[in-house]
């Protein structure tokens, strides 16, 4: 219900033209249950099943559940989004949960990056020091500072903190559903950490991803429990 | 080809297989000649006499001895300034010219004479303080440097180590007859004064660097031939505030609401009567110019000149009366948009105009001077006949095309428009060394030798007469800058420099190729491959992001310092290492190494790190747009719903926060509000010192790009502030127009601070746009808190983060 919830808001706020929408990746862990395509900071594909399981939930629900690790997995897109004038907007979506467990100040985080896997250096998005992309790391704490979204350029990060309370992007136990958007005529990146909201509770300016090309969606294990993971792309007409 | 006929002219002289026309000073290490000077020689003879023979001992081995009979004499006579003998034959030291030298051999009879002030003074070699001062005519010193460079000699830097030579057991000299004077009258290197004893030093703080002893570093300005015509033009108005202020405030700018003005009322005639004044005192020997004008250096203090300098004080800050501001251009026309304009030419020159007709009715013999700086650097419509100019250019910035570009519109200007006023160029090497000290980091060497010619050639087409630099500094403290040199950096194009500043028609690239090959030997090959490399790198302009105009760490270190280029210089340096197998060059090879190599693999190291470091604390926020009851009021602002940042770094080096430190941030359209705050802080441990700076204090910086030019304020707990401009190598005061409030509420420390949109950069910002901004806690101990860590100092305007000032729903 989410999704589609979350899709149908996310149309109406676009003006472009929707026949040049195009999904780049949906997650759909009902029909990839071994999470071939993912991979790890071990480059293994499928990644570790002992670090990331699909299971079903107390209302049959499929999500995916990672083990208490540093690291994350990551997804090629269905194709590159080059960033140049014919790019309207770039959309990540995600749903997911953060249980209530001992180590749950761990933050939640989600990426586009440029980077084709999990980086080997680090198990992040990003190798050190190098690629782009957009990042989101949020957490349960109501201090800005375990709180931000993010854009980087061939290594060099710009992040936001949240300034007005409360700070905090999630809630334990909750199912969460945050919206990336990343405007490139504007040079702006939007953020939606609650679903259904119609304004961005965080918007970064001087947001300027011109020259990349993303090729990758990563999410950080640390516990968390996703739903769905899905990309979108917006053309120019 | 050129190196070979060099080399092959230095082995004819030293060598004995020499014909019958030629004399030998010393063969086979034996020598009968000697130096003859007068028994009342001048200082600048005996000093000159005294580096001879040490030169000639060095090369030989045999020591010629100096003596006052030529009688004694067997064999070759060598006679160094004005005696009996150079009286016989017509060579009197008042017949020379100022700064004007004789070499003249015939036979065995060597004659060495120049222009030298009448100081009879006994010298003592081994005591730098008897010898002549650079800027006393000492025209026998130029010839006997000029004899000793026919001889093979070079100085390429100071102490033994620099001088070059080929060591042989006999001398043999040729006739030849050279009359001649440096074609530059005024030359210097102004500041850093200071060489280190590894010629090198840092630009961060390290190790510490002892110094070479005064007495070398006087032997090195001479042997450079620095000096002649003595002149100083800088800021020369700063002693007025002692003199003048408040007494008499008519002598100053209006308008700003400060202590001090940051100007004089140049459009007052009173103004002009007073400096007009004050160049009579001067003149008739009344007031010496420290009284007068302060901001002599110490070394100069003492010394007369013809030229009474008139420079306003280092800044833009005109006063704001209706005669002055009629002379200010709103906008620069020339050099629009670059540090170098015309925007306040018509209006300073008018003034120092009117200062020189006064004076010259009285003095016609002597001058005014000024330089053409910043936003007076183009001409003016008239000039005085009896003003000299001083341009100051950037002639080391090679690889930015639009400074370039402007520097050569000013010169060409000023030639045109005034071809017979005597002028003098002050070019910044300084840079990007002074940018590397003050924001802390280590920079891409600046090597330019190569360009030297260019720019010395359009000099002298403009009629230029004198030139000096303000050197590449090394750090010598926290608070001296200008102190301490980075000889290296200016090793090669100093030396073309001066040798073309003595004489222009030399061959350049004959001046380089044989620097290499004399001072590196065998090693000289892989060296000159690391100078051209690293020089090709940092002049070209295609290595630079559009429109850089200062070297930052990310240019040095991204762009300049690449991995690719580090290590074809590493495999540089190590053939250089394994070919300077004998000394001298292995030490000098040595010297290159840890002053250079190490030090740029040490910058790209350090940068590497704090790069990663650096990757996640880059911030952006958001300035909340809200309406204020009381506009331009900090204290009626509903903080409640402003922006709120946490400061997360405890220093400048992302350090863990020690103090819980925040600021908030709003707008309302025409002010910017900021309040900074700090919680569990007791009043009373709160310092206060005299100078803000040293205090416990909060530091904002302002910037409408990430870059130059910015602004800064600080305040003090007793709410006392300062704020400053700085673009380039300007910095002035920031005529703050907001409002600031320091408050204690119960434990808790609060700055309160209004800045109208309008001026809290230079053009003001609008909502909609991003303001670049760093906050900082400073105390004693240095940064207690940031908002942006620079991994550097303070002043990192590379660094500032973003905030966006919000527009109205």
């Amino acid at each position: 219900m989410g999704f589609i919830v979350s899709i149908s808001f996310f149309l109406n706020l676009c003006s472009t033209d929707l026949s040049t929408m195009d999904c780049l990746f949906k997650s759909d862990f009902a029909n990839n249950k071994k999470l071939n395509g993912w991979t790890d900071v071990h480059q293994k594909n499928p990644p570790n099943s002992e670090w990331y399981q699909i299971v079903k939930d107390s209302n049959g629900e499929l999500y995916l559940k990672t083990r208490e690790v540093l690291f994350g997995i990551s997804h090629s897109l269905k194709s590159e989004i080059i960033v140049d004038d014919s790019l309207s907007e770039v959309q990540l979506l995600v749903i997911f949960r953060k249980p209530d467990l001992p180590l749950n100040g761990w933050p939640v985080t989600v990426a586009l990056s440029s980077s084709e896997t999990t980086a080997k250096d680090a198990g992040g998005p990003f190798w050190k020091g190098k690629d782009s992309g957009l990042l989101i790391i949020g957490s349960l704490y109501d201090k800005p500072e375990y709180n931000s979204i993010n854009w980087q350029k061939e290594g060099v990060r710009v992040r936001m903190h949240p300034y007005r309370l409360p700070f905090n992007f999630l809630e334990v136990g909750m199912w969460v559903e945050w919206r990336l958007v990343y405007r490139h005529q504007e040079k702006s990146l939007l953020f939606f950490h609650k679903q259904n909201d119609t304004l961005p509770f965080l918007v970064q300016h001087n947001v300027d991803l011109s020259g990349t090309v993303l090729s990758s969606v990563w999410i950080g294990a640390w516990g968390t429990e996703f739903k769905e993971i899905s990309v979108y792309v917006i053309k120019n007409k | 080809m050129r190196r070979i006929l060099l080399g092959l002219m230095v082995m004819l002289v030293m060598s004995g297989c020499m014909n019958q026309s030629q004399t030998a000073i010393v063969k086979d290490k034996i020598s009968n000649a000697g130096i003859i000077i007068d028994s009342t020689a001048t200082k600048s003879a005996q000093f000159a006499s005294m580096e001879l023979q040490y030169h000639l001992e060095k090369i030989t081995g045999t020591k010629i001895p100096i003596i006052n009979d030529p009688s004694k004499v067997k064999g070759p006579r060598i006679f160094v300034g004005e005696s009996a003998f150079t009286r016989e034959r017509g060579y009197r030291n008042s017949d020379f010219k100022n700064q004007e030298y004789l070499v003249s051999v015939k036979g065995d009879t060597v004659i060495l004479i120049g222009r030298d002030k009448e100081d009879f003074e006994k010298l003592d070699y081994k005591d730098y303080k008897t010898f002549p001062n650079i800027w006393d005519e000492c025209a026998t010193c130029y010839a006997v440097y000029d004899f000793l460079e026919r001889l093979g000699v070079r100085w390429y830097l100071p102490t033994d180590i620099g001088i070059t030579f080929t060591p042989s057991s006999s001398l043999f000299v040729s006739d030849m007859e050279i009359r001649r004077s440096p074609y530059m009258k005024f030359r210097r290197i102004l500041g850093g004064e200071q060489i280190p004893d590894n010629f090198a030093g840092d630009t961060v703080k390290s190790v510490k660097v002892g110094r070479i002893s005064d007495r070398e570093t006087v032997l090195w300005r001479m042997r450079q031939r620095l000096g002649g015509n003595y002149i100083y033009l800088n800021h020369s108005f700063y002693a007025y505030y002692e003199r003048f202020w408040p007494k008499r405030p008519e002598l100053f700018a209006s308008g700003y609401n400060e202590k001090q003005p940051p100007q004089l009322c140049y459009g007052n005639p009173e103004t002009v009567k007073q400096v007009t004044m004050d160049a009579k005192d001067y003149f008739d020997g009344r007031k010496d110019r420290v009284e007068l004008c302060g901001n002599i250096p110490y070394s100069d203090r003492g010394i007369k000149t013809d030229v009474f300098s008139l420079v306003p004080m280092d800044n833009r800050l005109w006063c704001k009366c209706p005669l002055c501001q009629s002379l200010v251009k709103l906008k620069a026309e020339r050099g629009a948009g670059q540090f170098s304009n015309d925007q306040a030419s018509e209006y300073i020159f008018s003034f120092v105009n009117k200062a020189a007709r006064d004076i010259r009715q009285q003095y016609p013999d002597k001058y005014v001077g000024t330089v053409a700086y910043a936003a007076y650097c183009y001409p003016p419509k008239t000039l005085e006949s009896n003003v000299i100019v001083e341009m100051c250019l950037h002639s080391r910035m090679v690889y930015a095309p639009d400074i370039m570009k402007n520097d050569k519109d000013i010169l060409n200007a000023w030639k045109n428009a005034f071809p017979e006023n005597f002028k003098l160029i002050w070019m910044y090497w300084c840079f990007p060394t002074e940018g590397a000290l003050r924001q802390k980091w280590r920079c891409f060497p600046p090597f330019f030798a190569h360009h030297v010619k260019k720019y010395m050639d359009e000099f002298v087409e403009a009629g230029v007469r004198g030139i000096q630099y303000q050197p590449s500094f090394s750090y010598y403290n926290d608070k001296s800058t200008y102190t301490r040199s980075y000889l290296l950096f200016d090793q090669l194009e100093g030396y073309v420099n001066w040798k073309l500043a003595d004489n222009p028609d030399l061959d350049a690239d004959m001046l380089i190729d044989e620097f290499f090959s004399r001072y590196y030997g065998p090693a000289a090959e892989p060296m000159r491959q690391f100078y051209l490399l690293v020089e090709e790198t940092f002049c070209n302009p295609a290595n630079y992001p559009p429109g850089t105009k200062h070297q930052t760490s990310e240019i040095a270190w991204q762009n300049l310092g690449t991995e690719a280029r580090m290590k074809t210089l590493g495999t540089f340096m190590d053939s250089a290492e394994r070919e300077a197998f004998n000394e001298p060059f292995k030490t000098r090879v040595q010297i290159f190494k840890k002053g250079i190599w190490e030090y740029m693999k040490k910058g790209r190291e350090g940068f590497l790190k704090q790069s990663e470091l650096m990757i996640p604390s880059m911030q952006h926020t958001t300035a909340v747009n809200l309406q204020n009851q009381d506009p331009g009021n900090p204290l009626t602002v509903p903080w409640n719903k402003a922006g709120y940042v946490k400061l997360q770094y405890g220093d400048m080096q992302a350090g863990k926060p020690v103090r819980n430190l925040d600021f908030r941030i709003c707008h309302d359209g025409k002010y910017l509000y900021l309040m900074y705050e700090e919680d569990n802080i007791d009043k009373d441990s709160l310092y206060v010192d005299g100078i803000l700076w040293k205090s416990d204090e909060w530091e904002a910086f302002f910037a409408k790009q990430r870059g130059e030019p910015y602004r800064q304020v600080g305040v003090d707990s007793s709410g006392k502030y300062v704020s400053l401009n700085y673009s380039g190598t300007v910095r002035d005061n920031w005529d703050f127009k907001g409002r600031i409030s320091s408050r204690h509420e119960g434990r808790s420390w609060k700055i309160y601070m209004a800045v109208p949109l309008d001026d809290v950069v230079e053009g003001g910002i609008v909502p909609g746009e991003t303001l670049y901004c760093n906050l900082i806690r400073s105390g004693r101990e240095g940064c207690l808190g940031c908002w942006i860590p620079t991994f550097a100092g303070y002043h990192a305007p590379g660094r500032f983060g973003e905030i966006y000032l919000e527009k109205k729903e």
